[in-house]
């Protein structure tokens, strides 16, 4: 080749020191040598290794160009540890100098120095934020099919070749950004001087991998903004920008990164750095001979992180979903007709409109109520904090209520999200889990789908719901993974036998949280699937995995474990539940077929699931034991789980046409009659949109207290009638049902009802007066506990009773008897003026020599500054604040039981990633 | 095999889950509405209904109140316009206290039913209504006021005959509407009124029906109110040119006292009203100052009617009676001027005066009698019967502003005590008591005017 006439100086960019030597080499190896070589940067050790290689040093680039020589026509700038190949510099040259191209800016192609093949950047284009796309796939191999000069956005900053009075312009490389910030900063900024980059792909350099996640890059894209866009361009762009920023953080812990930090520190470093930022830009957009439009003309639409972070989303998606090939663009259509496919997106329909009104929030109707305004008060109340249910007590709320609490508070506090995302979640999350469950015996995935509708919607899963045990019906969606984790194939290394662990136990953990009556089940199933299948090791495998897993389990589920009183809580109610013929004979009969006609390993899981099924209903009617509610939705959500295995192998067994055939056919054929009744059925849950719970009956009867004079929710309501027609739990007074409710719409936290506390006995005094007719003022006596309204829920003698009060005046034209209290005073919080709810506390005006009474059952951490009275509490107004103090030691179990959590979730990806 | 063996206990399992017991369905209320209270003054806070008070221009009413301890007092009288506050006013006493309330000075618009709170007791109320007439005779009518508020209410002794008018006054002291059924039968069976078949009593409010205008020429009625919805308080007013008697709705008992039955010159009779399905036989006792007479009359009361039964002629002088019936029955006392025409009919007179009452289910040790002596121009008498096999001293505490040593009376066993009361000694009430049961009211005489009023007795 004819060098051309030119003079080149050559800036090596110190990074990692130990890698300058190789780069040097390089350099004094190109055929086209380079008339002065310099190290840039990297401080001491940089000065050192320039030293060591007998070359001058430079703190930057500009400093280097203040010392070159007139004759030097360009720089190369070389970062360290890239490696040239012999030609790379020449090749630079003789494209970037001929006369069609001029480039102002000329960059190699840089291939990986570990596999000299695979390309890493011909050029890049960027997005609108300046974050680089180089449109290269991972790991494709160089074929030349790039090798074409063209102009590009930026050069990868691992070889550039500038000119020398371009560059003097520019003032050199940013000394502030990481290396392909850097370059993106440099190439934008001679853009705008009207200066051509170009790409020369015969110029080849050997680069080590470059992690241009890190978040100085981030941060110096942003700051590479800030320097070149004009001010309306960066009007919009930089809010997006954040916003992008945002939306990443959330979503990338789901997959498996960790962003929020980076995220933050990137736009705090350009905070800090606004001033030098601001001198950069004037210089960078002063002589400019171009705007904006030249920047935009090699950038991307949309977000290249946006778009990575729905391409990673997909990839993931696609890992699990069940199926050998992995969805790719060729494949695409072909996986688009697969049955598998249509089903899910069926599935993922059914869902969303069979939980379209939870989105609204939980109903108020039996265990069932909406969640408060603030999940961390829920989460807090959970926690130590005060039980505000009746009256209020210590006695500790179900777990459910603080994983509620979390989710709330994730979902941004909002309570129709949460209630949304709990139970549709719930809902995706089961028929996954039972796909993937079934998987493990080779069930396809269409079974395995409808088997998942089948156990979340079937007849159990109904029951469940209409029983309004919200906690179950979550738990029920978990509890297929926490039998498919520990029955996975088995993990190659430590590390993934940690993992594994870890995951069964967070998993489990969840599934205890949500309802503790199933902690024990997974062990118990997969303990008697290895007891059917004795020789196979990965039952008695799964079963071991399933017991650590629940011993992890235990303490997630503290505070609550630690102090209620589990005796109790197994026993309140009576567990009877009725599975209802269609049920029994649409299983028995899915049962039976599957057994006769199936293959030995299909049979086995099919009697497994009967025997499950079975167990499930007895458990759930063990009344007469003293079992209670808890008992028999576990029994229910167990009899749904072996109901749904016994659907998914009978609809499989009909699609084995080479193993099952003649007699055995039709046999198998009245299997998928009866699995197919269980799995119609779920159109019952499908039309109303309310995943199967029952319709709210008690917010419309309350509706009214919202629109009441003064704040109503200073006062409570008491409500009447069957115990069948109250929500959550209740009282009964010679057998007559009530129960005290927050106005004007109770919550989540209240559903459940301490045991008598002296403010209930006191109430109930009140109730037998009235009874006994020794009473004619009842709004006057209810006044006391803050009862302003009562609302009568169905057929019940109080109306009776409430009918012969002088000042219980009945309101009209509600759907409910409901009577308003003439008396004064029905708050809970006396006097009241200045006074507010929050939380389970009251906010207010402070008054320094005021004390106020607070209607809430006894107890000394009420504050501040608590004085007993009566049943009740008197408490200080100086503050402006009253509220529960919460007990340390279960906030304590609180906190430990949430890291320990987070552990076990951090754990579980980790082995997953080694395992990898 | 291994199939086999899972179904085997698959079924096993399901059929020890159907072999379970369904638990037990828990019990359901063991109170239909509230108790409903005796009709006695108690130790705790008590209410009292009165529904017939009026105050205009040419009534007075007088609400009389009497109590045994120290209480708070708040009257409250609810007004007929929708929406209004009614008008009340607190008292308290520091101890046993009886005081007359003129109604007027509260409230003068006409009908003005009250009902009276006390925070303690045992206290009670009764009530009175005056009228001076432009004949110069003085209209006096009044009985207890009720603290019993139950859904079924019998009210005997209306009548519609020529000279008399009967009103029956529904009170509903409650916020909530009352809807009521009045149902009525006379000597000549059910009687027809198909107006009072679902009659709406707003809260807090009344309603006032002139019977005369649904049925007439009826000699001897009887009503019963059903509150299908909430709850009232009846009274019934009958009324002659010069005069009116008012008494309260009553329940039913197998036995009832009067204490006072035939009082200047006044012709009793007792109205019973049988609600059963069958005859019942009434024995009535009558009982003089002097004399007794056990069974004097015995009656046949047919099911489902009322019966009038003359009692005049059973024994001479002040008497009361008691009645004793093989069933419950409602009954009450009514007195009245009747004198004979030449031709054998009754004829009313300018004083044609009529009273009545109701008695006492059971006798009692102590009574409350608000309200004697405290109508300034009226002369009043206490009357204390005594049923019993033996001699009982009566004590009279009176209960006016100044504190006075209680009176003694020595009753013989079936005899009456009628004790007349001085004038203007400022007492206006009175709490008789014994050692055994006996049973108590007062009359009051003004002018032309005349009424009986039932003792109210003190539970325990």
């Amino acid at each position: 080749m004819q060098a051309p006439p030119l003079s080149v100086a050559a800036a090596v960019v110190v990074g990692d020191p130990a890698t300058v030597a190789s780069t040097l080499s390089a350099i004094r190896r190109q055929a086209y040598g380079a008339t002065r070589i310099g190290l840039i940067g990297g401080d001491r050790e940089g000065r050192k290794a320039a030293d060591e290689a007998g070359i001058e040093w430079m703190s930057t680039v500009g400093a280097l160009l203040s010392a070159l020589d007139p004759s030097i026509s360009h720089v190369w700038i070389v970062q360290s540890g890239s490696e040239p190949r012999p030609d790379a510099l020449g090749s630079l040259l003789e494209e970037a100098e001929r006369e069609d191209v001029a480039a102002g800016i000329a960059g190699s192609k840089l291939l990986s120095r570990d596999d000299p093949d695979r390309l890493i950047s011909v050029g890049f284009a960027t997005d609108v934020f300046n974050a680089p796309y180089t449109g290269i796939d991972e790991g494709e191999v160089d074929h030349g099919q790039y090798d074409v000069v063209r102009d590009v956005a930026a050069v990868g900053g691992a070889s550039m070749l500038v000119r020398r009075d371009l560059l003097r312009g520019l003032k050199g490389p940013d000394p502030l950004l990481p290396p392909t910030a850097a370059s993106i900063d440099l190439c934008q900024r001679a853009r705008l001087r009207g200066a051509r980059v170009v790409v020369v792909p015969s110029s080849e350099v050997l680069v080590p991998e470059v992690d241009t996640s890190d978040w100085r890059e981030d941060a110096g894209e942003i700051r590479a903004m800030l320097k070149v866009y004009s001010p309306l361009t960066l009007f919009w762009v930089l809010p997006v920008r954040f916003l992008v920023g945002l939306l990443e953080a959330v979503a990338a812990p789901f997959l498996g990164r960790w962003t929020l930090f980076g995220w933050v520190k990137s736009w705090v470093w350009n905070l800090m750095r606004l001033p030098s930022t601001f001198r950069a830009r004037l210089a960078a957009r002063n002589n400019r001979v171009a705007g904006d439009e030249e920047l935009f003309r090699f950038q991307l639409r949309g977000s290249t992180d946006l778009r990575k972070l729905g391409s990673e989303t997909g990839t993931a998606l696609r890992e699990r979903l069940p199926g050998e090939d992995r969805l790719s663009l060729t494949e695409l259509g072909r996986e688009l007709r697969q049955p598998a496919f249509v089903v899910g997106a069926f599935v993922i329909g059914f869902v969303a409109v069979a939980t379209r009104t939870l989105w609204n929030g939980f109903p108020s109707v039996g265990h069932s109520l909406p969640l408060p305004a603030s999940g961390i008060d829920l989460a807090g109340a959970y926690a130590g904090g005060w039980n505000p249910g009746g009256f209020g007590s210590v006695e500790p709320l179900e777990p459910f209520t603080g994983l509620a609490g979390i989710v709330q508070t994730l979902a941004f506090g909002s309570p129709r999200l949460a209630a949304g995302i709990l139970i549709g979640g719930g809902f995706l999350v089961g028929v996954w889990g039972t796909t993937r469950l079934l998987r493990t015996w080779g069930v396809n995935p269409v079974p395995g789908t409808l088997a998942g509708l089948a156990l979340m919607a079937g007849p159990a899963g109904r029951a469940i719901a209409e029983g309004t045990g919200l906690g179950t019906m979550v738990a029920l969606g978990i509890l297929p993974w926490a039998l498919r984790l520990p029955l996975a194939k088995a993990p190659r290394t430590r590390s993934g036998w940690v993992g594994r662990v870890a995951a069964t136990g967070w998993v489990s953990g969840l599934l205890a949280v949500a309802s503790p009556a199933l902690l024990l089940l997974p062990i118990a199933a997969l303990a008697a699937l290895a007891v059917i299948t004795p020789r196979e090791p990965g039952p008695w495998r799964a079963a071991g995995i399933s017991g650590l897993g629940t011993l992890l389990a235990v303490p997630v589920m503290l505070p609550w474990v630690a102090v209620a009183d589990l005796s109790s809580y197994l026993s309140a109610g009576d567990a009877f539940w009725d599975p209802g013929w269609l049920f029994v004979i649409a299983t028995a009969a899915a049962l039976v077929c599957a057994l006769v006609a199936a293959p030995n390993r299909l049979a086995q899981i099919a009697g497994w699931g009967g025997v499950i099924a079975a167990a499930g209903v007895l458990f759930a009617r063990t009344a007469w034991l003293g079992s209670g509610r808890e008992v028999e939705l576990a029994g229910t959500a167990t009899a749904s789980l072996g109901a749904a295995i016994v659907c998914g192998v009978a609809l499989e067994v009909i699609t084995q046409v080479k193993l099952v055939t003649g007699w055995r056919r039709v046999v198998a054929g009245l299997g998928v009659v009866g699995s197919m009744v269980l799995v119609v059925s779920t159109v019952l849950v499908f039309l109303p949109g309310r995943a199967g719970l029952p319709n709210d009956q008690l917010s419309d009867a309350m509706r009214f207290t919202a629109s009441a004079e003064g704040d109503p929710a200073l006062s409570r309501v008491l409500l009447a009638g069957p115990p069948g027609t109250l929500p959550g739990e209740s009282r009964l007074i010679q057998g007559a049902g009530y129960r005290v409710v927050s106005a004007p719409s109770p919550a989540l936290w209240e559903v459940d009802l301490p045991g008598s506390t002296e403010a209930d006995e006191a109430l109930k005094d009140v109730l037998e007066s009235l009874i006994a007719g020794e009473s004619f003022r009842g709004g006057a006596d209810l006044a006391p506990f803050g009862i302003r309204w009562i609302i009568l829920t169905g057929e019940t003698p109080f109306q009776a009773v409430l009918a012969s009060q002088l000042d219980l005046v009945p309101l009209q034209g509600l759907r409910s008897p409901t009577y308003s209290s003439d008396a004064e005073d029905a708050v809970r919080i006396r006097p009241d003026a200045g006074w507010g709810r929050h939380g389970t506390g009251f906010v207010g005006t402070a008054d320094t020599d005021g004390r106020v009474f607070v209607a809430d059952t006894a107890n000394t951490r009420w504050g501040p500054d608590r004085v007993a009275e009566s049943w009740g509490n008197q408490v200080s107004a100086a503050d402006g604040i009253i509220g529960f103090d919460p007990i340390p030691a279960r906030r304590t179990m609180g906190w430990a039981a949430f890291v320990l959590f987070l552990v076990m979730v951090g754990v579980s990806i980790w082995g997953r990633r080694r395992q990898r | 095999m291994r199939r086999v063996l899972l179904m085997a206990i698959a079924v096993v399992t399901a059929l020890a889950a159907a072999a379970l017991p369904r638990p037990e369905a828990a019990e359901g209320p063991s109170f239909t509405g509230p108790a409903v209270i005796e009709e006695e003054a108690t130790a705790s806070g008590t209410v009292w209904y009165c529904p017939w008070l009026a105050a205009d221009a040419t009534r007075d009413g007088w609400l009389m109140l009497a109590t045994t301890t120290a209480t708070d007092i708040e009257i409250t009288m609810p007004n007929e316009v929708p929406n209004v506050e009614p008008t009340t006013q607190l008292l308290s006493y520091s101890g046993p206290s009886a005081e007359p309330i003129d109604v007027g000075s509260l409230v003068r618009r006409g009908p003005a039913p009250a009902f009276v709170e006390f925070t303690a007791g045992p206290a009670a109320v009764s009530a009175i209504v005056t009228q001076d007439l432009p004949t110069g005779s003085t209209l006096v009518a009044g009985d207890r006021c009720t603290s019993s508020v139950p859904k079924l209410w019998h009210l005997p002794g209306g009548t519609t005959r020529e000279g008399r008018r009967s009103m029956l006054r529904l009170f509903n002291p409650f916020p909530d509407q009352a809807k009521v059924t009045v149902t009525g039968t006379s000597e000549f069976g059910e009687v027809g009124l198909v107006d009072l078949a679902a009659l709406d009593v707003p809260g807090r409010s009344w309603l006032t029906v002139d019977l005369n205008q649904l049925v007439s020429l009826i000699e001897t009625m009887s009503l019963t109110i059903t509150a299908d919805q909430g709850v009232v308080i009846p009274s019934m007013v009958v009324a002659s040119d010069v005069d009116e008697a008012t008494w309260p709705g009553t329940g039913l008992s197998t036995t009832w006292e009067f204490p006072v039955a035939r009082q200047t010159g006044l012709t009793p009779r007792l109205v019973v009203t049988n609600p059963g399905d069958t005859e019942v036989t009434v024995e009535i006792d009558v009982y003089s100052q002097e004399d007794s007479v056990e069974a004097a009359r015995l009656v046949t009361i047919p099911a489902g009617t009322p019966t009038s039964i003359p009692v005049d002629d059973l024994i001479n002088g002040p008497f009361g009676l008691r009645l004793r019936a093989s069933d419950p029955v409602s009954a009450v006392l009514i007195a009245e001027d009747i004198t004979s025409r030449e031709d054998g009919a009754a004829a009313t007179e300018a004083d044609d005066r009529v009273a009545g009452t109701v008695g006492a289910p059971v006798a009692l040790r102590r009574w409350l009698l608000p309200g004697p002596g405290a109508l300034p121009t009226a002369a009043s008498a206490i009357w204390v019967l005594n049923t019993g096999p033996e001699r009982v001293t009566v004590s009279l505490q009176p209960l006016g502003i100044d504190a006075l040593e209680p009176e003694k009376v020595v009753l013989r066993p079936n005899r009456i005590a009628r004790i007349v009361l001085p004038q203007g000694d400022d007492v206006y009430g009175y709490e008789v008591s014994a050692p055994q049961p006996i049973s108590a009211a007062w009359t009051v005489e003004s002018g032309d005017g005349v009424a009986f009023i039932a003792g109210i007795g003190v539970e325990g």
